[in-house]
């Protein structure tokens, strides 16, 4: 399987090691960027690309697991697989916990390396497409006016319109036409379909 | 308390009492014809004004004295009206003012004749509202001072004396009484009128200042100058004037502070007036207010009898008089002949007016039987004058032989008496505390140091029988157990003179019901008989014991050649005793074939030179080097006596030297162990690298060979890294086991920068792990230099690994190690390595190339002592320093390659 928008970055200091990586990785027709320090990666832009991180931990200055932190802390979602020359358990540990995919110890099979790129670079498109979904939802909700905003509030609490209009003070034909144009701009056609798209965004929480 | 004013050698005991007895029966007479013949007298009125209240003592004796005075007249009858103003304790002005008309009722009718005004105070009172309340009566003042008088600006009526402060004859009387006199010390209080006393004192006696020592103790508490007066140094007189108040506000009557300075001083006290007379001073150049009094009571008479007051002129004259006290003068040795003429001595009749008392008051009860009263006296008179002159002539004889005995002789009194029943520790408190040297004479004196025999009076057995001294309390002890009669007691006297001498003491204790009162003794200094012999034994004892205890053959060799002296390692070595070695010719003992060999140095020691060498000595067939010293013996004449043979084994030393060099060597080769042990985890790191490395590019070549078709340039691309990483790996391998192999040093031409990066690449590892930034400095340019690549490449490994492990405490970000090089002089390269961690103190800086010195929990405290071996092995140095900012930099040299280098 060849994902050809895809780009692998890797990131470590030791020049006979990043050349092998590269040569492996362009091998099965992934694009490769290579950098040697975690700060050389840090200050690139990045492509909007699916792409995953290959990681030595130990290297001067910023480590590895430094990097990891560091895109945690940006909101990067880039999937990060951790290779070693000689892990250790707690380090291991820590690296799974701040989310990497995989952890490799030198030398490794190259099939494994390449097994965990592909599953790290699935797992960002899925990453990616949701964050999209999330970002389409958002947008329509921030059409609404506030007082439609208010309504859709109360509707997907599950109240009645004879409620929603005691509750925001206003005739229950008013609370009708309120829905009709958030199921409008909210492009749903059912109730249900409505409490599926604001889970999602937690607006459902914001009554609760 | 003065029934004895007596000017010495003008009236004795005996004659004062007559006129006691007279003064006595006076006031008889007069009580009589104060009842009887008013008529015949003309009565004055006299008003007398005190400043102060009831019981001043200077007040109190001058206004009796005035009175005296007045009385002894025979016009006249007086009508006393006496006043006290109690000015001291009731200054407000309201109460002043109250007084004033208090005094205008009481008086406004009563005809005042005559007025006396004691103090300033009541002078300016009187000055002031005099005239409108006692117009044109003539005042007679005392008791104030000169400036007083010429500020309230007094007129005709007013005349008197004043108080004057003779402050230079008060020195020089004390000074006439201690010639041995160094230091002085000064005591006036803190209150206004004390200061401005001190004040003119400094001013009279600052042309004393570069001859005498003077001490003013007016700043200190009252606590505190008691504190002082104790302990003051030898030749100290006290010179006490006025204290009204201490330092610390606290108020005092000033002549009963004269009793606290003399019972706390350890010096004789001289004072200000006589008031001071009898609570402990000895005297003094002094204000008398005795004669204040007497002088205004004549005043007073003159003005009665018609003069004019404006005619009679206001002095001191006559009220400054040298009074002294008999008891202390006894203290402190000093002689009433040595007195200035016309001193008065008071308070000698004590003991004699203990005698007599039953005859004066006999004599008082018997006055109306006149005739018998005056042939029983004239019969005392007699016998008493007989007995003194016979007391005299005995008194005589005794002095002229203990001044001219060679022996001491001595008498201590005590103070206290001492209950002889008290257990022993308090009996040694008794002596310290309250025993003094009372009499002395001139051979303990000059053999403890001083001049003269009145130098020891009033020594305490501190000053020569130091209480912290064994010997000082076994004597005492000695004494107590013998029953105060101790003969021929051998006792260590220390002396502040500096003397410490021995002395066979006799002392005789006087018991008088159950108390000690008085010792007397005599002594004999034995201390140059025993220093001398002492000395000497002392000394000969000490060199044999040195002499037998050093490892060195030591001996004496006379210029016959023969032994005078031998030590036990001498003996032991040639084994002989010596006193078989003394006398025995030097080449018997030695042997002839040594003899011949050190002939020429016995030449030329005997000749006036050391001479040192060093000779091989064959002891069963083994020989044994040695270093060998032969000092000269020159006597005084400058003559060569013999000379000293000094000669030590060193085999032992040259043993123990190879021995070491041996252990160095081993240690260098263990050191490099542990370096690599380490290193250990970067090492396998480092070959994981190139393998992990090969393993990615073979799997690559060969994926790129699956293709279809096959990329051969990506896989030609791939077997060359796969080339490339094997041969790092192999580097890796070469690198440690050159390090492990241990070579015999193998100096060649090295590249520094080469061989720092060699060893930059071993520890690159472990700087990642610890997140030390490894960063250097070198220049191409740099001249290749000259030694063992191996040896200098572990002394760079061990300072970076060093460094490394001073950082281990740092904060992240903030470790920094950095190798530089650099050309340091013509012919050296200089390699640094600057680290950023804790430093080092300088305490350790000095043990730092110390071998087994270590700061390290689990370090060997050999690296840095094996690197400065190899720097200088490798004709560098090998130093460190702190850095500016943080950390130590260390930096070696090593030789700049050239072809004649080696």
């Amino acid at each position: 399987m060849t994902i050809p928008e895809a780009t692998v970055f890797v990131v470590d200091d030791d020049s006979h090691v990043r050349g092998s990586l590269k040569q492996l990785i362009k091998s099965v027709g992934l694009n490769v960027h290579t950098f040697s320090s975690a700060q050389e990666f840090l200050d690139q832009d990045l492509p909007d690309t699916p792409s995953c991180l290959v990681l030595d931990i130990r290297m001067p200055s910023l480590s590895g697991l430094d990097l990891q932190d560091e895109l945690v802390k940006r909101g990067l979602t880039t999937p990060v697989i951790f290779i070693t020359g000689h892990g250790t358990v707690p380090m291991s540990v820590r690296a799974m916990k701040s989310g990497a995919v995989d952890f490799l110890q030198k030398p490794f099979e190259d099939q494994d390396l390449l097994d965990a790129i592909h599953r790290a670079i699935e797992q960002n498109k899925r990453t990616r497409l949701e964050q999209a979904e999330i970002g389409e939802i958002k947008r329509r909700v921030e059409s609404l006016t506030p007082r439609e905003y208010e309504v859709l509030v109360l509707v997907v609490a599950g109240m009645l319109n004879k409620q929603i209009a005691y509750d925001l003070k206003m005739s229950e034909n008013t609370v009708k036409t309120h829905r009709a144009h958030i199921m409008q701009k909210m492009q749903v056609d059912s109730l249900a379909d409505l409490v599926r798209l604001t889970v999602k965004v937690g607006i459902l929480q914001q009554k609760g | 308390m003065t029934f004895g004013g007596s000017k010495i050698q003008k009236t004795s005991g005996i004659r004062y009492i007559h006129r006691l007895i007279l003064v006595a029966l006076g006031s008889l007479l007069l009580i009589v014809n104060v009842a009887g013949g008013q008529q015949r007298k003309e009565t004055k009125r006299v008003l007398i004004i005190l400043a102060g209240q009831m019981y001043v003592p200077g007040y109190e004796l001058a206004e009796k004295e005035t009175r005296e005075a007045l009385n002894k007249n025979t016009d006249f009858q007086f009508e006393y009206f006496i006043e006290y103003m109690d000015r001291y304790r009731f200054d407000e002005v309201p109460f002043q003012k109250k007084l004033l008309s208090l005094y205008r009722t009481k008086y406004i009718n009563k005809k005042i004749d005559l007025i006396f005004v004691f103090g300033v105070h009541a002078l300016s009172l009187v000055a002031a509202h005099g005239n409108e309340m006692f117009p044109e009566i003539p005042v007679v003042f005392n008791g104030v001072l000169e400036t007083h008088i010429k500020s309230l600006k007094l007129d005709q009526r007013f005349t008197g004396c004043f108080i004057e402060i003779d402050y230079l004859g008060l020195l020089n009387t004390a000074l006439n009484n201690h010639p041995n006199t160094r230091h002085i010390a000064i005591i006036s209080g803190a209150a206004k009128v004390d200061r401005s006393v001190e004040k003119q004192a400094r001013k009279a006696y600052s042309p004393y200042a570069n001859k005498y020592d003077f001490i003013y103790l007016g700043h200190l508490p009252m606590r505190d100058i008691l504190d002082r007066l104790a302990k003051l140094p030898k030749h100290t007189v006290v010179i006490y004037f006025l204290l009204l108040k201490d330092v610390k506000g606290e108020a005092f009557k000033p002549w009963k502070v004269a009793g606290f300075l003399s019972e706390a001083a350890n010096a004789p006290v001289y004072g200000l007036a006589d008031t001071y007379l009898g609570k402990g001073i000895v005297g003094g150049t002094l204000i008398s207010y005795e004669a204040q009094g007497r002088k205004t009571g004549e005043i007073g008479l003159r003005i009665l009898s018609g003069e004019n007051p404006a005619d009679i002129p206001i002095s001191a004259e006559g009220t400054i008089l040298n009074m002294f006290d008999w008891r202390q003068l006894k203290r402190w040795g000093i002689n009433e002949s040595d007195l200035p003429q016309g001193s008065i001595v008071r308070f000698r009749e004590l003991s004699l007016w203990d005698q007599y008392r039953w005859y004066i008051i006999g004599g008082i009860c018997l006055f109306f039987i006149q005739g018998f009263l005056i042939v029983k006296l004239a019969g005392l008179h007699k016998k008493g004058k007989k007995k003194e002159q016979e007391l005299k002539a005995s008194d005589e004889r005794y002095k002229s032989f203990i001044k001219n005995s060679t022996e001491d002789i001595y008498r201590f009194e005590f103070e206290r008496p001492l209950d002889i029943t008290l257990p022993e520790d308090e009996q040694i408190d008794h002596f310290y505390k309250y025993v003094y040297v009372a009499e002395a004479n001139d051979a303990w004196a000059r053999s403890a140091g001083y001049e003269r025999a009145e130098d020891l009076l009033g020594f305490r057995f501190e000053d020569f029988l130091p209480r912290s001294r064994p010997e000082s309390i076994a004597t005492i002890k000695k004494f107590i157990s013998m029953q105060y009669h101790m003969h021929n007691y051998e006792t260590v006297e220390v002396y502040e003179s500096g003397i410490t001498r021995c002395v066979i003491n006799s002392v005789i204790g006087i018991i008088e019901k159950g108390q000690l009162v008085r010792m007397w003794g005599t002594g004999r200094d034995i201390s140059d008989l025993k220093t001398t012999e002492k000395a000497l034994a002392d000394s000969e004892k000490q060199l044999r014991l040195l002499t037998n205890a050093l490892p060195v053959l030591i001996s004496y060799i006379d210029r016959d050649d023969r032994y005078r002296y031998t030590n036990r390692a001498y003996e032991r070595w040639f084994g002989t005793k010596m006193e078989e070695n003394i006398g025995r010719l030097h080449r018997e003992v030695l042997g002839e074939e040594l003899h011949k060999k050190i002939e020429p140095f016995v030449q030329r020691a005997l000749a006036g030179e050391t001479v040192y060498f060093e000779m091989d000595l064959v002891r069963d067939g083994k020989a044994y080097p040695f270093e060998a010293a032969y000092i000269p013996d020159v006597d005084s004449d400058g003559e060569i006596q013999g000379f000293y043979v000094l000669a030590q084994d060193v085999s032992v030393r040259k043993q123990k030297e190879a021995e070491l060099q041996k252990t160095r060597d081993q240690l260098a080769h263990l050191s490099r162990v542990v370096a690599v042990g380490e290193i250990a985890s970067s090492v396998a790191h480092e070959l994981n690298q190139p393998l992990s490395a090969i393993r990615s590019y073979a799997q690559a070549a060969r994926r790129y060979l699956d293709r279809n078709p096959a990329d051969l340039e990506e896989t030609d691309n791939a077997l060359g890294g796969v080339v490339a990483a094997s041969r790092r790996a192999d580097e890796v391998i070469q690198r440690i086991r050159a390090i492990l192999k241990k070579e015999s040093i193998n100096r060649s031409r090295l590249d520094v920068k080469e061989y720092i990066q060699e060893v930059i690449v071993i520890v690159r590892r472990q700087a990642e792990d610890k997140k030390i930034l490894l960063r250097t400095d070198i220049p191409d340019s740099l001249p290749p230099v000259f030694g063992d690549r191996l040896q200098v490449q572990q002394v760079l490994m061990n300072l970076i690994i060093n460094g490394f492990e001073a950082m281990a405490d740092g904060e992240d970000g903030s470790r920094e190690l950095v190798v530089r090089a650099a050309q340091d002089q013509a012919d050296a390269v200089m390699i640094s390595v600057q680290d950023s961690g804790i430093g080092i103190t300088d305490e350790i800086r000095d043990h730092l190339f110390d071998a087994f010195f270590t700061t390290k929990r689990d370090g060997l405290g050999l690296g840095l002592s094996i690197s400065r071996t190899i720097v200088e092995e490798n004709m560098g140095r090998l130093w460190c320093a702190q850095n500016p900012d943080k950390g130590t930099t260390f930096y070696y040299t090593l030789p700049i390659y050239t072809e004649d280098v080696r």
